[in-house]
């Protein structure tokens, strides 16, 4: 892992880190503890999920709220949350 | 007044009406501010007084009163009381107002409780210590130059130094045990599914769960009769009518307790003497102690790192500062950069846990660490499970070291590693967990935790109980 693909993943996730941070070297020693996976023998394992049956799941239905709750937010329009223009 | 008791005493005295509410909720204010220095809250809510001083007058009126009889409860500032500040210890969240009640608030607000503040954490959660608030960190009541673990940190602070008597946390990796260890003071991690997590702002859904930090482990069981239960709001929640509190003194007479090797390996000296300790004391009681061995523990921690940085990243994409955030203005900004702007104002943790969540799932990588991580944590599944088939409970340190000074590990993310090594498994596989204070070394607090079989959470509040019986602490001088 070199720091160009860790820059690249910050990228993506869109997170800014200043190129001579220490994020780089600190987030390396973090992925060369995991590698301590490689030595885990469970390639025969099956991951295990959670599943929920549909009766459990609440009704699909609209609750009204007592606030207006657009007002929280700093940039709205009317009923429209505003954000800056797409490139 | 004596604010040290804890919460079944206070309701036994409240409700015979030798301790006033409002009197008791001054006080804890006080105390709160008295002691601003340990860092244990974001916020506080001086209107509590009026609620004390209204629970006060219906007992006086021989009106219905809830089961807390206006008991001052501070929450974790990642869990949403509505009209309050949630900030998660985040300059992203500094202005977010809750628009609801979690779950667990609306249940004890229902018996009467009363929240008196928000506490610290480290940002999101995300972190062993309390370090990693943008609020500053939280200090150990027992000596304030030692980090108070975390990461809900200003709870277990504020139980132990009594400005409030019970605290809500939340435990993704160990993060209500651990504190609860270096500062003295009992929490719960119940099992997976036991209490709603509706309104608890989102980490790690798969693993993480609300828990009680509280000075004894009755009132854990107490706390948990009130949060736990089905939620339709949260699906992941069981049906569960549960009396936690029924047989707390049973004693573990005859039990057999699992000593796992993994477990205790790299103890520092005082924490092997602990639990050595704890083990003769276990027998002493009529329990017996087996040693055993799970192999799998060795890869947990990298298992619920992977894990966790995977669903932190996801959780985190939310925050565009759009719908939550702070106000930042967008003229002059493209869509992209706006966030990538916006988003600076996390803190190192979280943004290492991004970047770490945006690469261990992604292609070309998934197959070493995430997919990887998620087979680890069946088969630890499936050998706890086994373990249990042949002993009742599992006995360990909550944390291998010893409670360590502000600002000597921040440098090195990995050696706070070592913190949870412990508690991860109960996380990872869903069982109920504790830590009960149990030794002192030096003037800092040991915790032991136990664990035990999926919905057996009853059996291991008895555990601890029988444990707690046993353990004495010094007087913490503040």
């Amino acid at each position: 892992m070199d720091d160009k693909e860790i820059a690249r993943i910050a990228k993506m996730m869109h997170i800014e880190i200043p190129d001579d941070s220490e994020y780089a070297a600190q987030i390396q020693k973090m992925i060369s503890y995991f590698d301590i996976l490689d030595k885990a023998d469970v390639q025969d394992e099956e991951i295990l999920v959670q599943e929920t049956s549909m009766d459990r799941l609440r009704t699909d239905r609209h609750v009204r709220h007592p606030d207006r709750l657009i007002d929280t937010i700093h940039n709205y329009k009317g009923r429209y949350v505003r954000a800056p223009g797409m490139t | 007044m004596n604010l040290g008791i804890s919460a079944l005493e206070y309701v036994r005295q409240v409700g015979a009406g030798q301790l006033s509410a409002e009197e008791f909720m001054a006080c804890t204010l006080e105390r709160i501010k008295k002691h601003d220095e340990l860092g244990a809250y974001i916020s506080t809510d001086e209107s509590c007084i009026n609620m004390a001083r209204a629970v006060d007058k219906k007992i006086r009126t021989g009106q219905k009163v809830g089961a807390c009889l206006g008991m001052p409860v501070s929450v974790k500032d990642n869990i949403c009381i509505r009209g309050a500040k949630t900030t998660c210890a985040s300059r992203m969240l500094q202005d977010y107002v809750a628009p609801y009640d979690a779950t667990a608030i609306q249940r004890l607000r229902k018996k009467d409780a009363i929240f008196v503040g928000k506490t610290n954490l480290d940002e999101f959660a995300m972190g062993f210590t309390t370090e990693f608030s943008s609020y500053g960190p939280s200090r150990n009541p027992w000596n304030q130059e030692y980090v108070p673990g975390g990461s809900s940190g200003g709870s277990a602070v504020a139980v132990a130094a009594n400005q409030c008597i019970v605290s809500l946390g939340s435990d993704t990796g160990g993060s209500v045990r651990n504190p609860a260890s270096f500062c003295g003071v009992v929490g719960f991690k119940p099992t997976y599914g036991t209490v709603s997590r509706y309104g608890l702002v989102s980490y790690a859904n798969s693993i993480e769960q609300i828990g009680p930090i509280t000075r004894t482990v009755g009132d854990a069981a107490f706390v948990m009769n009130i949060i736990s239960g089905y939620d339709p709001h949260d699906n992941t929640t069981l049906q569960n009518d549960t009396d936690y509190l029924d047989g707390i003194d049973a004693g573990i007479e005859g039990k057999k307790i699992g000593i796992v090797r993994e477990m205790t390996a790299g103890m520092e000296e005082p924490v092997a003497k602990a639990m050595s300790d704890a083990v003769s004391t276990i027998e002493e009681l009529g329990a017996s102690c087996v040693d055993m061995s799970i192999d799998m523990m060795q890869y947990a921690v990298a298992s619920y790192y992977t894990i966790t940085s995977t669903e932190a990243a996801s959780n985190l994409a939310r925050y565009d500062n759009l719908r939550y955030g702070f106000d930042m203005p967008m003229d002059g900004y493209e869509f992209n950069t706006y966030i990538s702007r916006a988003r600076g104002r996390f803190g190192p943790e979280v943004i290492r846990r991004m970047i770490l969540g945006g690469l261990v799932p992604s292609a070309g990588h998934a197959g070493r660490y995430f997919l990887k991580a998620l087979k680890v944590k069946a088969r630890l599944a499936r050998q706890i499970k086994r373990a249990f088939e042949t002993v009742d409970l599992l006995l360990t340190p909550t944390v291998p070291v010893m409670p360590f000074k502000i600002g000597s590990r921040l440098d090195d993310p990995v050696s706070l590693f070592a913190v949870d090594v412990n508690t991860v498994t109960a996380n990872l596989t869903g069982i109920p967990a504790i830590s009960v204070p149990f030794a002192h070394e030096n003037g800092l607090p040991i915790g032991m935790q136990i664990m035990g079989r999926q919905m057996h959470d009853r059996q291991v509040l008895q555990a601890a109980y029988a444990l707690e019986q046993q353990a004495t602490l010094p007087e913490m001088i503040l």
